[in-house]
């Protein structure tokens, strides 16, 4: 995850956030992940809250919510809150209005994220303009608590167009960040997903210097090559080596895997795409046990960068400030986690040369 | 799945694949532990359980 707006406005001094525990994302419901075993009871979600809180997680993206009854949703972010874990609540579809999203809050939510795939268009199936109704309808209504709020972005070849009018929509619904995350895409190729970050990049300085704070982050783990490029490109050189520095640290500290992903009924995947592999269940060992176990070959292979960088990363000059993406996408495109992101875009002559550039993998 | 990386190591919970059947999940396993001494695999809901310490809430900390 890349902080856009801190990286490229503040660039005299940026800052790098510490990023020692993974994120953990929490699918509460759904069908695909539930394999042979019942869902977790409300008494056992707030057991592996505290697995979570005691192996030290500090923050909990919550989804796969719409059919958990709203007492059960308030009581784990209650348990959440007094663990000290922050805890976004992430929407994919559902509308929820202001009294809602306010007993939300007084059970401690911190943040509401809602998901706007599009902007309705003759393109697009009915469907997809009643999520994205709904999601601005849902940022209406929590700019009047106090929950924090996000729009996330997904960027696919239908609606890389719609990219700048959904950003100006996030900072007039008063929203608090802007997500962007790649999707793989085959329609989708590597100069348009430039042209998006880089027009990204451009919104997010001019508001800036407009004295509008929106955050802007790039999620996905694939983005630092390209923004190393955009800094050295449209940067003074100062800046330019800063935001390398930067995010070369950044790299440095990062937790590997970056996310942990807990499925409905309590299993443990090592991210948001390894849906055909779990590395255990918190019913049988504490996430703890399992996110640390030296004795799984797999992952710890995905702790050692080095060794889980396929042969093109090793040869990218961005290699000192990119860790090769998500290789849980690599595992969907290719079956196999250790073969190159399918939504990496950096200019692949970068990569072809044997570089000199300092490197990780070096 | 249960995996070893030498003959003389015990097998060890590597963790779970999920496929459509069984020739999937072999494969699944395969590409994902491809340089392992052996790889069983057995249906997880075949696994009793028996003598597991259930997942309670106590008071939080």
């Amino acid at each position: 995850m890349i902080r856009l707006d801190t990286l490229l406005c503040d660039c005299e001094q940026p800052i790098s956030a510490s990023l020692d525990d993974p994120d953990l994302e929490w699918v509460l419901e759904d069908e695909q992940l539930l394999g042979d075993r019942t869902p977790l009871s409300p008494s056992e979600r707030l057991a592996a809250v505290d697995q979570l809180a005691t192996f030290g997680i500090e923050t909990l993206r919550l989804s796969g919510t719409a059919g958990i009854e709203a007492d059960a949703i308030d009581e784990l972010l209650g348990r959440a809150t007094e663990q000290g874990v922050e805890t976004t609540l992430r929407l994919s579809g559902e509308q929820l209005g202001q009294d809602r999203l306010q007993s939300l809050a007084t059970a401690g939510l911190d943040r509401v994220s809602v998901v706007v795939e599009g902007l309705s268009t003759p393109r697009q199936k009915h469907a997809a303009s009643d999520m994205t109704d709904a999601a601005l309808e849902t940022l209406r209504a929590a700019d009047e608590t106090n929950l924090a709020t996000e729009l996330r972005f997904p960027l696919q070849a239908d609606s890389e167009t719609d990219m700048e009018e959904i950003y100006d929509l996030a900072g007039l619904l008063s929203a608090d960040r802007f997500r962007l995350t790649h999707m793989p895409d085959g329609d989708l190729d590597d100069e348009r997903r430039r042209r998006a970050v880089r027009r990204l990049a451009d919104l997010t300085r001019d508001a800036h210097d407009r004295d509008n704070h929106l955050e802007t982050i790039l999620s996905g783990g694939i983005d630092a090559g390209y923004v190393t490029e955009y800094a050295r490109d449209r940067l003074d050189d100062e800046c330019s080596v800063n935001v390398r520095e930067s995010l070369r640290e950044r790299l440095g500290t990062a937790p590997s895997p970056p996310v942990a992903k807990l499925g409905p009924a309590g299993s443990v995947y090592p991210g948001p795409f390894w849906d055909r592999y779990a590395l255990g269940s918190v019913r049988d060992r504490p996430f703890g046990a399992i996110w640390t176990d030296d004795a799984n070959p797999l992952l710890e292979r995905l702790r050692h960068e080095e060794a889980a960088l396929p042969d093109r990363c090793r040869r990218c000059e961005f290699g000192d400030v990119c860790s090769g993406g998500s290789r849980g996408r690599a595992l969907v495109a290719h079956d196999d986690p250790f073969e190159p992101d399918p939504v990496c875009y950096v200019d692949k002559g970068s990569t072809a040369n044997e570089s000199t550039v300092e490197s990780p993998a070096d | 799945m249960f995996t070893r990386e030498t003959p003389t190591d015990p097998m060890v919970h590597a963790g779970i694949v999920r496929a459509a059947d069984e020739t999937d999940a072999r494969e699944r396993a395969a590409s994902l532990f491809p340089s392992v001494n052996a790889r069983w695999l057995c249906p997880a809901d075949a696994i009793d359980r028996d003598g597991s310490m259930p997942l309670e809430a106590g008071e939080p900390v």
